[in-house]
């Protein structure tokens, strides 16, 4: 017997059947899984040029407003971000409102991770657009901080919360003329609020109040629309 | 390979969809018959993880319906379904493909592969809204099996395909289920009688006949009026 027959030999007599744990471990570890980095970069790409171009016209007129110096243009700002979260905060919902939602939620990834990604998407780009927001106009004008933010989150965020609530309670295509009426209803804010005298006579802390309560009714219905995601319509009778 | 149903039911406030439905299923072509409103789709939407079941379980290998592990291994093409209309129909495979874990380069070879199968492969590059419903289901179905999945669960698979392209869609399901737990739902009895090994029939939420096909000993449509009638 040569040397490699009795190698073979050997291994199968002592060779030991694999555990179950074993195979497992195995079975596990071959499948490959996505990172949430990299789902995050599958949903950013299928988000869509709008929130690219909107994160664009957003720049260009905080760069128009700090040539201007102009008071005014700031509140103009106020006016223009809701317009702006209008475009966002639908490609949240779209995948019910296209009828993507079966496909998406059979995959590997649930359809709440699918939709709590594109959340975490637009939360940065939010994020970014306020801190951007909040430098270039307090570089530019002699105000308050805390004014500074109640002028440009408050509406910002009136229009998010405004905009989750009409989404998660109407679930079907037109729920994006809610949307566009909860967006019109912030855009006029500002306006109202620099007409005003009595608004404009309430004290930067009162306002800065009524924008942290309003971020906390945000957070609980992102919270709640999240929650609810994977039911769909069938569930939630 | 194994799918166990074990006495799952799902009401509603006023309607009961599924009542106690129990079965066990290994490879092979399963065939779901039942008029519209039976409950096929409920069904379909609870083995798929869907749904929640108001009682009972769903196990495919051991698995729950809720693990990841479970959504790898199936695949599924709803009743009624939609896309995002900037897609292409290379798109939406290569996006469903990311979405089920796949490879760049497995995904690109396996999208491919299925646009050649489901004869899709000369408007792989143009827009979804531009396709005829024929083509939409024939992309549904490619998406269904990119996966390699164990389980296929296919609701109306051949709603909006002409009479070629149905006989096509058989002897692709009849391949897949030599490999695969097949449960093909429909209220048309040709789609089911040449490729099914088992039937299942049902109505207002219960199987009312669950058997081989080689056993029913007669014209798979006449049984289906009759078993209708009697019950």
């Amino acid at each position: 017997m040569t040397d490699r027959e009795l190698k073979k030999q050997l291994k199968n007599v002592y060779s030991l059947e694999e555990s179950d744990s074993g195979k497992e471990f195995v079975r596990k570890h071959e499948q490959r899984g996505m990172r949430l980095g990299e789902i995050m970069l599958l949903e950013t790409k299928y988000l869509g040029l709008r929130s690219a171009g909107c994160g664009l016209a957003l720049c260009l007129m905080l760069f128009l407003i700090a040539k201007t110096g102009s008071v005014h243009s700031m509140w103009v700002l106020s006016s223009i971000l809701p317009i702006c979260v209008l475009a966002c905060i639908t490609a949240i919902d779209k995948s019910e409102r296209y009828g993507m939602g079966e496909f998406e939620a059979t995959s590997r990834f649930s359809l709440r991770m699918i939709i709590a990604t594109r959340m975490m998407i637009l939360g940065i780009f939010s994020l970014v657009i306020i801190v951007l927001g909040t430098v270039v106009i307090k570089s530019v004008f002699d105000i308050g901080l805390l004014q500074v933010l109640n002028c440009i989150c408050l509406p910002y965020l009136l229009n998010i919360m405004g905009c989750l609530i009409v989404i998660r309670r109407w679930h079907a295509r037109e729920n994006i003329y809610g949307c566009c009426g909860v967006t019109f209803a912030t855009c006029i804010i500002p306006y109202l609020v620099e007409r005003s005298e009595y608004i404009s006579s309430v004290s930067q802390g009162w306002i800065g109040a009524v924008m942290v309560l309003v971020l906390i009714v945000t957070i609980v219905e992102c919270i709640l629309y999240f929650r609810e995601s994977e039911s769909l319509s069938w569930n939630l009778y | 390979m194994e799918l166990v149903l074990e006495n799952i039911s799902k009401g509603y406030k006023d309607k009961i969809a599924v009542q106690n439905v129990s079965g066990t299923f290994e490879s092979g072509v399963i065939g779901l018959l039942g008029a519209n409103g039976a409950g096929k789709t409920t069904l379909m939407r609870m083995i798929c993880g869907l749904i929640r079941p108001t009682e009972g379980k769903v196990t495919f290998d051991g698995m729950g319906t809720s693990q990841e592990m479970y959504r790898d291994a199936i695949g599924y093409l709803p009743q009624d379904f939609g896309y995002y209309p900037n897609f292409t129909g290379r798109d939406f495979l290569m996006y469903m493909a990311a979405l089920k874990g796949l490879d760049k380069r497995a995904a690109r070879r396996r999208c491919e592969e299925l646009l050649k199968v489901v004869n899709l492969e000369d408007v792989a590059g143009k827009k979804i809204k531009n396709y005829s419903g024929g083509m939409k289901q024939r992309l549904g179905i490619a998406q269904a099996v990119l996966n390699d999945p164990k389980l296929i669960i296919l609701d109306e698979p051949t709603a909006g395909l002409d009479p070629k392209e149905r006989v096509r869609f058989r002897n692709l399901i009849a391949e897949l289920g030599k490999d695969a737990i097949v449960i093909l739902s429909t209220h048309i009895v040709s789609d089911v009688e040449h490729i099914a090994d088992r039937i299942l029939m049902m109505k207002e939420g219960k199987i009312i006949f669950d058997g081989r096909l080689d056993n029913i000993g007669m014209d798979l449509e006449d049984f289906y009026l009759k078993k209708f009638e009697e019950d």
